[in-house]
């Protein structure tokens, strides 16, 4: 793999599943899948086979490290970096993230003019 | 050659002399000279020849001319060179400037000189041709004066030869009938000539040396001599030496060494002028050098003994001067000689010293060891006498002398001195350690003796000293003349003395004993006596010899000391005492006291006023006395302790001043000790004892010291009995404190954990009884995680005595559990128990409020961040062209949009940094900015806001020069917040003004706003966290009620002050940051 080609985003909030998307796919040029809650992305992550999953940390249900505990319990992202996206900003919550087995985090707010390349960052980072 | 030419024969005389040529040269000279003559038809010609670098006539032929003779030397000297010098015209000749002599010359007006040149081109002198007037030689002629010159110089070469020859024949002649070898040397070939005796000297002959060359000397040469005799070559081959003179070892053929003196000299050079040929002699000097060596290994010696420092050698001629002194001599004499002995000043007499007998009396002139042995021509030995510097340094010297006859037959005087000062000095120091002995022995306290071993001890000798001893005169004593010693030992001790020295007499050692002496005054002397038997040679006792002391002093110290011990002893059973009640532990004291003092009553008295109370008492049992009793102090005797206020003794009333008094009066008490007893600090009462027998011995200083000491112990009774009800007190009230305390409050046994005793706080938290809580184990209450903290806090007081603060949590009786904080001290209880004591603070309601401020910080976090992500991130997307291309004035509209949702951002991101605040977290970046610019930029990001609000920002007239040291982004916050909140409480169309000022301690920022103010009653918590002034305002104004503490924590991080003036028409917040904030950054990094 030379090439970072598809997301999957995790978010509940449609405002922001909108933003991502029209970032990811218009400024990135990225295949962009986006699921609503932990559980439509534990569904679909085999199928879609993404890249890089972006998730969400505060979510109703099954929360971001919930979300990644079982993606990892399944061995269904391996290969595949998970980078938490949230709007928790206190470093203690920050460093519980990482612990948690994210690869990196993201801050709310973000640019989403920015993503697509923070992304590939992050991906290339992960090879 | 004209003989009647006397001048010139005189000239040539001397010539002849120098140089003795060959008869038949002249004949040569006179036939070319006249060839030259009649030839050119000169009137002079001649020939001169070179010695020692002068130009000698050799032969003349023509007229005598006087002037011309006596300036040949002047002529001479116009040669410069090798070459033929040709003066046409003397008169006009420049070259003979100089040579007035030449050109005034009478008869000579030119004259032409050719050299004579011999082997190797050296010169051998000239050929001369003189005229009386000017002439210019031809050609032809000059040829013919080069020819004749020739063999002129030819005849001169041969003639020279022949006399070389015959001069070396006689040379070697003569070397011959020498003993002396010969050698010559061609330095640039090597080739060597010796002659027979050369090879003689180091016993070869010369066809045994063969080949012969220089390596043959050199091989011979001692290798140590080489290279002096190099130098001293090279010195001659230099010009810098005339002659090569060397003295060297050689190698004899039978193998010793002999001393050779080699002389030579360079004889010819080779045209370079480097050395060619050196000869020399060749002398054998072995005898010679060893009589010289030899003279020189004995002066060395006898120099070894004389400077060997042992003795001091010194010699002395008629005149009375010193000749000669070695090292230890002058150190002797203190004299400095000079190296020449006849240069020395330095008599014997010298006016530099003194000379004394050693004891400093005169010494007689006549005496002296000089005068004595150069009058008497005989030795003398060891006269003594000292000798003295003006600066009081002396040295006593032991003198020996002998005359001497010098090797030039005069007579001069030898002396051996030795310095005997250190003897001198020991001799004087023993004399005076004997007299210093003498003088103490009489001066000893004791009396020596030596007396008959019979019944009266019959004394032989007996010392002053038993005068004091006994107050009679020794003289009594002696063979028994008044009295014996034995009358005057105590008739109770005289037969333990005899015993003991009847003992010691078998047993042959010294006896010691003590015994009393009836002194002449009627009183008793103590005595100390050591002594020994002295034996005959048959083994029977000759007489005792010994030593008295007087030792009565000593005698009554002991008692007195004996008396101080029994004191001391009482006064520790009396501190002793220990465990019971305070009255009880007096009347034992009490009991103690009477016993050591003798005196059968003591009391310890309360006194107030005129009234005297007995406290503790000891008695006789039939003495009617009570505890409480009381008495008038005047008719005690304490009223005297007291007026004293010191101790009283009284050995004996009724012959005492105070038989008077009431108290003996009526209690016929003889005998009383008393003290006045203070308690702290206070007039308590007294301490007395008494009897109603007088003493027997007067009161001793001891027993007045033990009083004392014992009354000090009363008062400490008695103090520490108050400081106990004190005590009792004061547990009293601090119990009732502990019980109220709304901490809770825990007594633990160190060794047990358990629960000693607790608080009705801790009752409660924990919903316990204290009978409960009092059976419960540690455990029971502490969850059993905790257990490694506890072992850690345990550890602390173990080492501190301290534990704490930590937090852990307790169980309640109902199995729930809550947090505590706790920390502690060990105490020890009177019994020596370790305790525990714990502040144990129930913090439940602190975890809580800290629970519910993360919650809500993080709550607001995220609340806040979701929709502010979203306008952002959409805004972001319009402007970054993600859906397609925007009219300009739209991108104008989004772009302020986006600035002031990423501003709210922002302050999303102070309000959650208000934890980092608080905690001190926050990283600054202190710059020096201009406010103007500052204010600028504050105003244009704010102007939306405030427009939306219709409301005006206005920037008062600011100096540009104004600077403050300030971390940009949150000085723009706290602007933006006060603005902000100036704007929200402005009426439309109000202004809002901002204004900065420099002030003395900083610079003073205003936000003014003509709002209604802040309602009074709310002043007081402006700044508090989360409050408004009205809670329906959270939601009017869109605040968050967190905008002014957070501005005032920041300025007040920054060093600098806020606050704020407010009244109905509007409000004025006031900042003022100080100049230099620089620290704060730098600290921060």
């Amino acid at each position: 793999m030379t090439k970072l080609e598809r997301v999957l985003v995790v978010d509940d909030e449609q405002d922001i599943q909108a933003i991502a998307k029209l970032s990811l796919e218009r400024v990135g040029g990225l295949e962009t899948l986006i699921c609503s809650s932990g559980r439509e992305a534990i569904d679909k992550v085999q199928v879609f086979a993404p890249n890089i999953i972006l998730l969400d940390v505060m979510m109703p249900g099954l929360d971001g490290p919930a979300t990644l505990s079982i993606l990892k319990e399944k061995g269904l992202v391996t290969n595949i970096p998970v980078v938490f996206f949230t709007a928790k900003v206190l470093d203690k919550e920050i460093e519980e993230l990482h612990s948690c087995g994210a690869f990196d985090v993201i801050s709310k707010p973000f640019d989403p003019m920015k993503l697509p390349s923070i992304l590939e960052d992050i991906w290339r980072r992960s090879q | 050659m004209n003989p009647k030419n006397s001048s010139v024969n005189k000239i040539l005389n001397e010539s002849a002399k120098l140089n003795k040529l060959a008869p038949v040269s002249k004949a040569v000279f006179a036939r070319l000279t006249r060839i030259a003559q009649d030839t050119l038809n000169v009137p002079i010609a001649f020939i001169s020849l070179v010695q020692e670098g002068r130009e000698y006539i050799q032969y003349y032929s023509g007229p005598d001319i006087p002037q011309f003779l006596s300036s040949f030397d002047s002529f001479s000297r116009t040669i410069l060179e090798n070459n033929i010098l040709e003066v046409n015209d003397t008169e006009s000749d420049v070259r003979l400037t100089d040579y007035p002599a030449i050109k005034n010359h009478s008869y000579i007006r030119s004259y032409s000189a050719i050299p004579l040149i011999g082997q190797n081109q050296r010169r051998l002198g000239f050929f001369w041709v003189l005229n009386k007037s000017p002439r210019v030689l031809l050609a032809n002629e000059r040829e013919l004066l080069d020819f004749l010159a020739e063999s002129i110089s030819s005849e001169v070469q041969t003639s020279l030869s022949l006399e070389v020859q015959s001069n070396e024949q006689r040379l070697l002649s003569i070397l011959e009938g020498t003993n002396i070898g010969t050698w010559e040397w061609n330095v640039q070939t090597g080739d060597t000539v010796f002659n027979e005796r050369w090879a003689e000297i180091v016993g070869y002959t010369l066809s045994e040396l063969e080949p012969i060359s220089i390596d043959t000397w050199m091989s011979l040469a001692h290798p140590d001599d080489l290279e002096h005799s190099g130098e001293l070559l090279n010195k001659h081959f230099s010009g810098e030496l005339e002659f090569y003179d060397c003295k060297a070892r050689m190698r004899h053929k039978n193998g010793s060494w002999i001393w050779v003196h080699d002389r030579g000299r360079v004889v010819s050079r080779t045209d370079d002028g480097e050395p060619l040929i050196v000869s020399g002699t060749h002398a054998d000097i072995t005898l010679q050098m060893q009589a010289k060596q030899e003279l020189e290994s004995q002066r060395l010696f006898l120099e070894n003994i004389f400077n060997s420092d042992v003795s001091a050698f010194i010699v002395i001629n008629e005149d009375g001067r010193f000749t000669y002194a070695n090292n230890e001599a002058i150190r002797v004499l203190g004299l400095q000689l000079n190296d020449s002995p006849k240069d020395n000043e330095a008599t014997f007499d010298d006016p530099r010293w003194h000379i004394t007998n050693i004891d400093g009396s005169e010494f007689p002139n006549d005496k002296l060891p000089f005068a004595v042995v150069s009058r008497t021509k005989q030795p003398v030995k060891d006269i003594k006498h000292a000798i003295r510097w003006p600066d009081g340094e002396w040295k006593a010297l032991s003198v020996n002398g002998a005359p001497l006859l010098n090797a030039f037959g005069e007579t001069e005087y030898v002396f051996a001195v030795r310095d005997i000062t250190q003897q001198v000095l020991l001799e004087e120091a023993l004399r005076e350690s004997e007299a210093q002995f003498r003088s103490l022995v009489d001066n000893m306290p004791g009396v020596t003796y030596r007396c008959r071993y019979d019944e009266e001890w019959t004394m032989l000798y007996l010392s002053d000293k038993v005068d004091p001893l006994s107050g009679y005169p020794a003289s009594d004593f002696i063979q028994n003349k008044v009295r014996s010693y034995d009358s005057v030992i105590h008739p109770d001790d005289k037969k333990m003395a005899s015993i003991a020295v009847e003992k010691a007499i078998e047993e042959h050692t010294d006896w010691l004993i003590e015994y009393r002496v009836l002194h002449r005054d009627g009183s008793v002397q103590w005595a100390k006596e050591k002594g020994r038997p002295v034996y005959d040679k048959n083994g029977d006792v000759e007489h005792l010899d010994g030593f008295i002391l007087n030792v009565t002093d000593d005698k009554s110290n002991r008692i007195e000391l004996e008396n101080q011990l029994s004191a001391f002893k009482a006064l520790n059973d009396i501190s002793s005492i220990a465990g019971t009640e305070t009255l009880e532990r007096l009347n034992l004291a009490l009991a103690l006291g009477s016993s050591y003092l003798g005196l059968e009553l003591g009391i310890v008295s309360q006194i107030q006023e005129s009234e005297y109370k007995v406290v503790a008492f000891t008695a006789p049992e039939n003495a009617e006395l009570k505890n409480g009793q009381t008495f008038a102090l005047s008719n005690t005797y304490c009223d005297i302790t007291l007026n004293a206020n010191d101790v009283i003794t009284i050995d004996e009333m009724k012959s005492s001043e105070y038989r008077g008094h009431p108290c003996y009066q009526s209690f016929t008490l003889e005998s009383y000790i008393g003290v006045p007893l203070y308690v702290e600090g206070k007039r308590f009462g007294t301490l007395s004892f008494s009897s109603t027998t007088s003493r027997e011995n007067s009161f001793r200083e001891t027993e007045k010291q033990f009083i004392r000491l014992m009354a000090r112990w009363v008062s400490t009774t008695l103090e520490l009995k108050n400081q106990q009800a004190t005590l009792e007190r004061s547990e009293q009230r601090l119990r009732g404190l502990f019980e109220l305390s709304p901490i809770g409050i825990a007594l633990n046994d160190y060794e047990t954990g358990a629960f000693v005793d607790l608080n009705a706080a801790l009752l409660l938290s924990t919903g316990y009884t204290r009978d409960e809580f009092i059976s419960l184990s540690y455990w029971d209450v502490t969850p059993r995680e905790y257990e490694a903290e506890e072992f850690k806090q345990l550890k602390m007081l173990d080492t501190t005595s301290r534990y704490g603060p930590f937090e852990k949590e307790y169980i309640r009786k109902d199995g729930s559990r809550y947090p505590v904080c706790l920390h502690g001290m060990l105490v020890e209880d009177n019994s020596g128990r370790k305790l525990i004591w714990s502040i144990i603070e129930d913090i439940s309601e602190r975890k809580r409020n800290d629970e519910i401020k993360n919650q809500f910080v993080s709550t607001v976090s995220h609340e806040l961040r979701t929709p502010i992500s979203s306008i952002t991130g959409s805004l972001q997307l319009l402007l970054g062209g993600a859906t397609g291309e925007l009219p300009k004035s739209a991108v104008e509209m989004i772009a302020i949009a986006l600035k002031n949702s990423s501003r709210l951002s922002l302050l999303i991101d102070d309000i959650l940094d208000l934890e980092k605040l608080l905690a001190g977290r926050i990283e600054w970046s202190i710059e020096t900015l201009s406010v103007h610019s500052l204010f600028k930029d504050i105003i244009e990001r704010n102007e939306p806001f405030a427009k939306r609000h219709n409301v005006t920002l206005s920037v008062e007239d600011i100096d540009p020069a104004l600077e403050i040291d300030v971390d940009a982004q949150r000085f723009e916050q706290v602007i933006t917040n006060l603005l902000s909140n100036a704007v929200k409480f402005s009426s439309s169309g109000d202004i809002v003004t901002l204004n900065a000022k420099k002030e003395e301690l900083g610079v003073r920022i205003s936000i003014i706003d003509r709002g209604e103010g802040i309602p009074e009653e709310f002043h007081p918590r402006v700044f508090e966290k989360f409050a408004q002034a009205n809670a329906s305002n959270t939601r009017k104004t869109g605040g968050t009620g967190l905008g002014l503490s957070i501005c005032k924590e920041i300025v007040e991080q920054l060093g600098g002050t806020i606050d704020f003036e407010s009244n109905p028409g509007g409000t004025v917040f006031n900042i003022t940051f100080p100049y230099r904030n620089k620290t704060l950054g730098e600290n921060n990094g």
